[in-house]
This record gives structure tokens, C-alpha cells and sequence, in this order.
């Protein structure tokens, strides 16, 4: 299936300063696994959404799935 | 203080003009910073008189490896705040923790009011008070460059001065620490307004030999390497906390104009990636610390007619975007700077002055206070009207002002409009309407600062909404900040100072600690706390949480009034629990 992702900013020092991506994936995968697959660090991925809507890091995603990732908040 | 067995303090008698040094090794069980400030503010304080009344105290401390290892740079300072009436402690980076260090003394106790304007200038073998009646009304931009240009002691020397918001005694007036460092919140500027002290310098110039050099390099060596060459440190250097803007505003948990949304529509235009893009001319430090989390921004500001402009610098954070940016419905990053730019001049802590202006405005949307009150129209997004409002805040310019001047609760109490007045335990809120854990952590923390207990991180980190986890999580947390406080750590680097290398750098410096007996000073420090709170009258179930937080959705969705309160009552049974051990 086919899943796109796009970045914050903050992420394209993982990625070769892309932050958009296509990528083919096996059905079943999660959203966790999806961002980790493009370099992401587990420990650097905060919220997600998938459209518009805010999903847990264990969603099971699906073909044509739109998510967008943003850095885990910061602060003392 | 490093290689000895007490605690030495300067005491100053602003009124009766007398200095003294104690040693105190009792007080080594408080290990140092917060502990021994909270000691000394215990044995100091008057619970029966007025937050400004001059018999108050005022306790800076530092810790016992302040400086001395990265990371480990701020100053306590406590009081009673006159913002909430309870336990006022507030921290600052900059230089004054090394001055204070090389100086040679752990804490600093003032008492008294001086018979006018004053300062204090601190060496390591000399302490006056100084004439301040030609400082008197100046702003602290001015006041620190009269002291720069006045004081020897340059590049070893920390200057912290209060502007006309302090004299003037608004109950969140800030305290500037060498320009771009605060102690910024309850009020600790009013206090010293209302002593008659203007400023301090502390001049730190002492050559202290390091023991066992060794082992001392090599813990700071894996320290230093965790802090420059991980992960765990870059945001704050890179973007810094305005990092947060971004998906805090997509989690649907950026306050925004006085919560009346929790997404802003301008969003994107105040991201840290839009101050980085717009405004970013500098990045520094505290001493010793190697990180530059301290982002510096400019703006173009307009001085005189006929296109004469000059660029103005200002420090710039995720909390002062929220409040006076997301929170006044501000849009652009020029505004926010400059709305900085005055509550930094004036000496007025940014986020209450932001919270404050948040309730102001809505409560002039809805008509119960009008132009009579407010001299200017106050609306969402308008800036000029903003600077112009935060000018007759820091000079109580009328009777409305002189309220918003001691906060929204009692501005709230004065006017109405209570349920959108947004403070916790009085003090405003801070900038992550994220969950319980938000609003909870800062209700329940000694002082109500998100700090306190970095409830809202666990609105992140919790898979699941579970009462009981939240509130041990909060409770645990609270408890070993104290600990973490007492060294006087950057709470930015409270990842990189887990126990074991807390024990590390203490053992290195000759203070070899158990797990457990580091837990018992933790838990310490935190009876004291609340002890000095019930002293004062605090009583944590007469907290109000205002009705807006279950109005307007958070990043958990809508949240239940009831169930908040449930988890305060929770929280406070088991700091009753606490209190009741020996």
C-alpha cells in the first residue's frame, strides 16, 4: 500500500532535508513503523495525524493514508 | 559550598545597614539551592505580615555543584509571592550563580527596606548599599548600563536589576538577570521594589583549585559529551522551545485568545521555524553551560519620523510566544517581539502580563469593563493597543490597571468574569492546554508553575488517561525537581542528570550520597514546602480551576470539571499522606 508523509521542519536533518515522502509498505504496519522506516528516530516523534485527525502511535494505517508528523514537545 | 561541611550565608539588613556571614552545617542535609533556600525562607519568613512588608525575606541560593559541572547554572530565589500570597520561588540563569559562587557564599538572605532607593553590590570581601535615587524609574535596559559603566568587576560580574513594574509593586513584576535571564515569575521584582532595592551586583573573583582533578574531568567529560553530541539537548539549541508552537497548535493545544480556541489560526506565522526564518540573529548561553539554548531576536522598531529606524534585540522562548503571541490572538513574530520588547523594559514577568491582557480583553469583548476602564480599546491582535495597555499596568495608571497590576484572579474578583480568568492557585497559566496533567500539575505544584512538576509532559508520554498513574507520576516528579533544584539544575537538562549521575557528580566533589538518602533530602525539601505553604493559609482544595479549561477542547479532548477535581483531591490526599511520616 501506498502512504505519504509529511514532516516538520525539524526532521530534515534526518532525511536529507526532504520532508515529504511517498513510500510502499506491507498493509498491517503502523504509523510508529511507517515514520521509523524513513529514518525518523522513535525517540524524537511526537504527535500524529493521519488527515486531520490526531491518531495514536500504534495506528494501524491504511492504502493512501496522508500523515503528518511533529517533534515531541520540549520543555523543563 | 564545594569541599566544605556547611552552608555559607550573607545576610543583609537593608534597614539597619548590617552584614553577616554564616555557616551553617546543619543545613547540609537541604544539600542546597532550593533545600537550603526553603530552610532559610522557613526560618525567616513572617506569615502574619504583607508579601511586601519589609520584615519579609528574600533567599537566593546555589547549589552544591553549581557551576562547577554543565548545565548546573541557575539561582533560587524565595520569597513570599505577592502575586498568590504563598510560596514565591522563582529561578534565573546568567552569570549570577558563578558570581555568587566565586564570591564565596551559597545563599544570600535580604531583610529590611533600605530609607531610599538602593543597591547592593556583593565581592567576596566587601557588601554595600549604594545611592539608587538616580536609578529610581529607570528601565532595566537603562539601570543595568548606569551599573555596567559604574561597577568594576566586568566578565565577573552578575547584575540584576528591577524596572518601573518593580517599584511601581505590580504583583508579577520580573527581575532582569545580565539582560536576557529573569527571574520572571510571582513577583520577586515587586518584592524588591518593595525594599527600596533597585539592583544587585555580585562580583565573583576567587580561583577555587579542584580536588581530585581526575575523576572530577572525567564525569564532566561524559556529562559534557551527553550534552553536546546526543539528541537529548539539540532542540534547545537549534529552534529552541518555540519548537513547541508547531505541534502543540496541530494537537490542538496552543492557548489561544485567553482559551477561547486552542488552535490558532496564525499559527504557522509564530513558529519557532518563522523566528528562526524571520528574526534569529543570536544564540547564547548561561555560564557554564554549553548548550545556547537563549535565542535572540530582531525586529525593525520605528524611533523618530522621517524612515529612522533601529534594530532592536530581544530574547525570545515558547512561553513568551503563547502569552503575549497565541494568547492576545498576536500574529506576526515582529509583534510578538516587540510586546517582549516592553514587558522587558518595564520589568513585568511575560506571562502573567499576557494572561492577564487575555482576560482584559475578553472581559471588554463582553462589555464588563469599557473604555472608561481601559483608556485604549483592547481587542485580539492589536498590538499598539497592547504596548500601550502594558505601560499602564507597570504605572497603575487608574484603578483598573492598578488591578490588572495584581493579577487576573483579583482583577477577576474585582470585576467579574471569573471563569475565564485563567490562573491556577492564582498565578497565570502557562502555554500547553494539553490534558488533566497540565492543569492538574501546576494546581498542585507548591508554586503553580508548569515547572513545578512538568505535569503537561505527561499528557504526552501516557499512552492512556489513567487517574492514579497521573497523579503518582505528578507527585514523583514534584518531589525529585526538588532534588534536582537543589543543585540548581537547568531543567532543560533534567534527562541528562538521572540519579546515578547525580551521585557521580556529587561523589566527585566529595559528597558521596545513597539513592535512598538523596530521596529522604528530596522529600525533605518538599515537607518544607508545604509546610511554609499551610503557614501562609494555603489550603490546596480551595484552588479553583477556572471553567474555561472544560469549555474549550484540549489536545485530550474535552475535559470533565469533575474529574479534575477528583484528581487534586487524589493529589493533595497523598501530600497529606506525605506530611504525616516522620
Amino acid at each position: 500500500m501506498i502512504i505519504y508523509i509529511e514532516l516538520s521542519e525539524w526532521f530534515k536533518r534526518y532525511t536529507d532535508e526532504n520532508t515529504r515522502f511517498e513510500i510502499e509498505l506491507k498493509p498491517g504496519i503502523t504509523a510508529l513503523q511507517a515514520i521509523i522506516s524513513i529514518g525518523i528516530p522513535e525517540t524524537e516523534i511526537g504527535l500524529i495525524t493521519v488527515g486531520d485527525t490526531k491518531v495514536a502511535h500504534d495506528h494501524i494505517l491504511a492504502h493512501g493514508d496522508k500523515i503528518r508528523v511533529y517533534p515531541i514537545i520540549i520543555g523543563g | 559550598m564545594i569541599y566544605e561541611k556547611f552552608i555559607k550565608i550573607l545576610y543583609v539588613d537593608l534597614e539597619t545597614k548590617k552584614i553577616k556571614i554564616g555557616k551553617r552545617p546543619d543545613l547540609c542535609e537541604y544539600l542546597g539551592g532550593v533545600g537550603v533556600a526553603t530552610k532559610l525562607l522557613e526560618e525567616n519568613l513572617r506569615p502574619e505580615l504583607d508579601p511586601y512588608d519589609e520584615n519579609q525575606p528574600i533567599v537566593f541560593a546555589i547549589g552544591a555543584a553549581s557551576t562547577v559541572f554543565p548545565v548546573i547554572t541557575k539561582t533560587v530565589a524565595m520569597f513570599r509571592s505577592p502575586l498568590t500570597g504563598e510560596l514565591g520561588e522563582s529561578y534565573a540563569g546568567g552569570r549570577l550563580a558563578l558570581t555568587l559562587f566565586l564570591a564565596g557564599y551559597d545563599a544570600v538572605v535580604i531583610r529590611g527596606k533600605a530609607e531610599h532607593p538602593s543597591y547592593l553590590t556583593i565581592t567576596r570581601n566587601n557588601v554595600e548599599i549604594k545611592d539608587a535615587r538616580a536609578l529610581w524609574g529607570m528601565t532595566s535596559d537603562e539601570a543595568g548600563r548606569v551599573i555596567r559603566e559604574r561597577e568594576p568587576g566586568g566578565g565577573k560580574r552578575s547584575i540584576i536589576r528591577i524596572g518601573p513594574a518593580g517599584e511601581n509593586l505590580v504583583r508579577y513584576a520580573s527581575v532582569c538577570v545580565d539582560t536576557y535571564r529573569h527571574f520572571g515569575r510571582l513577583g520577586l521584582g515587586g518584592v524588591m521594589g518593595s525594599k527600596n532595592l533597585k539592583a544587585i551586583t555580585v562580583v565573583g573573583d576567587r580561583n577555587l583549585p579542584v580536588n581530585n582533578f581526575k575523576e572530577y574531568f572525567k564525569i564532566y567529560q561524559e556529562i559534557y559529551k551527553k550534552v553536546t553530541d546526543t539528541e537529548i539537548m539539540s532542540k534547545y539549541h537549534d529552534v529552541g522551545t518555540p519548537i513547541n508552537v508547531e505541534p502543540l497548535n496541530a494537537a490542538g493545544a496552543l492557548p489561544t485568545k485567553n482559551l477561547r480556541q486552542s488552535v490558532f489560526e496564525y499559527g504557522d506565522n509564530i513558529s519557532g521555524e518563522s523566528f528562526v526564518k524571520k528574526n534569529l540573529v543570536r544564540k547564547m548561553a548561561c555560564t557554564g553551560c554549553p548548550v545556547g539554548c537563549i535565542h535572540i531576536g530582531q525586529f525593525r522598531r520605528e524611533f523618530d519620523k522621517g524612515h529612522d529606524y533601529e534594530a532592536v534585540s530581544v530574547g525570545y522562548d515558547f512561553e513568551l510566544i503563547f502569552a503575549l503571541g497565541s494568547f492576545l490572538g498576536v500574529k506576526t513574530s515582529d509583534e510578538i517581539l516587540m510586546l517582549i520588547e516592553t514587558v522587558e523594559e518595564l520589568g513585568l514577568d511575560a506571562m502573567s502580563t499576557g494572561v492577564v491582557l487575555g482576560w482584559a480583553t475578553e472581559a471588554f469583548m463582553k462589555k464588563i469593563i469599557t473604555e472608561n476602564e481601559t483608556i485604549v480599546p483592547l481587542a485580539f491582535g492589536k498590538t499598539d493597543n497592547y504596548i500601550k495597555a502594558i505601560e499602564y499596568i507597570a504605572e497603575r495608571k487608574n484603578e483598573f490597571y492598578s488591578a490588572l497590576a495584581n493579577g487576573a484572579d483579583f482583577a477577576s474578583d474585582k470585576y467579574g468574569g471569573k471563569d475565564y480568568a485563567m490562573t491556577l492557585g492564582k498565578n497565570e497559566i502557562s502555554g500547553y492546554h494539553t490534558g488533566y496533567g497540565a492543569i492538574i500539575g501546576a494546581a498542585v505544584g507548591a508554586r503553580h508553575s508548569h515547572l513545578c512538576n512538568g505535569g503537561y509532559s505527561f499528557d504526552q508520554s501516557m499512552k492512556e488517561f489513567d487517574k492514579d498513574n497521573l497523579v503518582n507520576a505528578i507527585f514523583a516528579e514534584e518531589k525529585e525537581r526538588c532534588l534536582l533544584n537543589s543543585l540548581v539544575i537547568c531543567l532543560f537538562a533534567r534527562k541528562v542528570y538521572d540519579r546515578k549521575t547525580i551521585q557521580a557528580v556529587l561523589g566527585s566533589i566529595g559528597q558521596t550520597y545513597s539513592d535512598d538518602e538523596l530521596t529522604a533530602i528530596a522529600e525533605r525539601i518538599y515537607k518544607a514546602k508545604i509546610r511554609i505553604k499551610k503557614s501562609l493559609g494555603f489550603n490546596q482544595m480551595d484552588v479553583k480551576l477556572p471553567k474555561r479549561f472544560f469549555e474549550t477542547q484540549s489536545a485530550s479532548g474535552l475535559l470533565d470539571e469533575k474529574t479534575a477535581y477528583e484528581l487534586m483531591l487524589m493529589y493533595n490526599n497523598k501530600v497529606q499522606e506525605m506530611m504525616t511520616k516522620p
